[in-house]
């Protein structure tokens, strides 16, 4: 296998296999948010302020597997 | 009347087959769109002496000159009661000091604020105007290197300008790429690596501000009288705060870097697969990740800020 074809992919699994992760993470928080607004519709707010922050951390990790993918590809 | 008959009633269907017939014209009439030239690092635009001018420069001026004619604007002939542009900066800057007073208390608020806001506002202005039409459009047409066949064919337009066609260059021809003039500043890596730095050093500079040289008890703690164990316990957690805090700046550059230099890449791919149609609802997506992506970075300097100045043994480790 040469390098382009192994470039290739690598950037695809790169991305692929990285954003499994976080997805499953950004799902799991927001069923858990969904949960907790449903049992206190009051705190709709603070719920929805923290789970945003949570999502975009967890987000960041699938930001770093795509930069890595990017690098691998066109770097 | 059924549901059946309702969506095949002339009055749905003859819309539906005109908007189905100005598709397919599209495909086959309209011309195709070139794949945009993808490079992380900026292309430059000119040179000052020896000093590099790249477009994400230009840009990122460009950012700041909006900004400073709004607040020349909002600020001239200020009366107690605002009307037109002042009402609108008004509004803004009050939203958020509420947030900043919410998260950092009354004390440290009016502290954080200047410099929190100041990033909040410098990324929105600079990742929604990225999105205008003139950014990433018009600029050099260099030959293309790289794979076989890797440009586009060049289209003479008026004079010296030339517009760069959907059509790969055949073998022989001259295949053409743009670099462009201006480009969304934060594609860039070296606009979130700063603003980063900034957020992390500012941390450093408020928690002594606020602890004195306490705060860096934060990270060398040698504290042997509670025991062998938990003094090298306290050691190893010193070493993992250094790490933290190192990694704070490569996640907030990575994670504002990553979200508009990937936004960026999706417009000019989505626009090259289906012209014309498809950018719509990603432009939509990307004024939302734009705005998001302002509002965490500042958020997260603003929640790293309020737990340096508080000390550590009031830190709630559920806000880490």
């Amino acid at each position: 296998m040469d390098v382009e074809s192994a470039r290739l992919i690598a950037a695809a699994l790169a991305i692929g296999i990285g954003a499994i992760g976080p997805g499953i993470g950004i799902g799991i928080l927001g069923s858990k948010a969904m949960e907790a607004l449903g049992r206190n519709p009051e705190a709709r707010s603070d719920i929805q302020s923290n789970m945003i922050l949570a999502i975009v951390f967890t987000e960041a990790i699938a930001i770093y597997a795509l930069v890595v993918a990017l690098i691998i590809k066109f770097v | 009347m059924s549901k059946r008959s309702k969506l095949l009633s002339p009055k749905v269907l003859l819309p539906a087959l005109l908007v189905l017939a100005l598709l397919v014209a599209l495909f086959l009439i309209v011309p195709r769109v070139a794949l945009p030239a993808i490079k992380i690092a900026a292309e430059p635009v000119f040179h000052i002496g020896g000093f590099v001018i790249t477009n994400t420069m230009l840009t990122a001026w460009i950012s700041m000159i909006v900004l400073i004619a709004l607040a020349f604007f909002a600020t001239r002939r200020m009366s107690l009661i605002p009307t037109g542009l002042q009402n609108v900066m008004e509004v803004v800057v009050e939203a958020f000091l509420g947030l900043v007073e919410n998260m950092a208390g009354p004390k440290w608020a009016r502290r954080f604020f200047p410099i929190v806001m100041t990033i909040f506002l410098f990324l929105l202005v600079s990742n929604w105007m990225g999105m205008l039409p003139l950014y990433g459009s018009i600029g050099f047409l260099k030959e293309a290197h790289g794979e076989e066949g890797a440009g586009y064919v060049v289209q003479p337009l008026a004079g010296n300008i030339e517009i760069l066609t959907g059509n790969k260059a055949e073998h022989g021809a001259a295949g053409y790429e743009l670099e462009p003039f201006l480009r969304s500043a934060a594609t860039d890596l070296n606009l979130p690596l700063a603003l980063a730095l900034i957020s992390v050093f500012l941390t450093q500079f408020f928690g002594v501000r606020s602890l004195g040289l306490r705060y860096f008890n934060k990270f060398v703690s040698i504290n042997f009288k509670k025991g062998v164990f938990n003094g090298v316990v306290g050691i190893l957690v010193g070493v993992f705060e250094t790490i933290s805090e190192l990694a704070k700046i490569i996640s907030f550059t990575f994670r504002l870097f990553g979200n508009v230099f990937a936004g960026e890449i999706l417009l000019g791919v989505l626009a090259f697969l289906i012209p014309y149609v498809i950018s719509i609802p990603f432009y939509g997506l990307e004024l939302f990740v734009g705005a998001i992506q302002a509002l965490v970075f500042s958020a997260l300097t603003l929640v790293f800020f309020t737990l340096a100045v508080k000390g550590h043994d009031h830190e709630e480790h559920a806000a880490h």
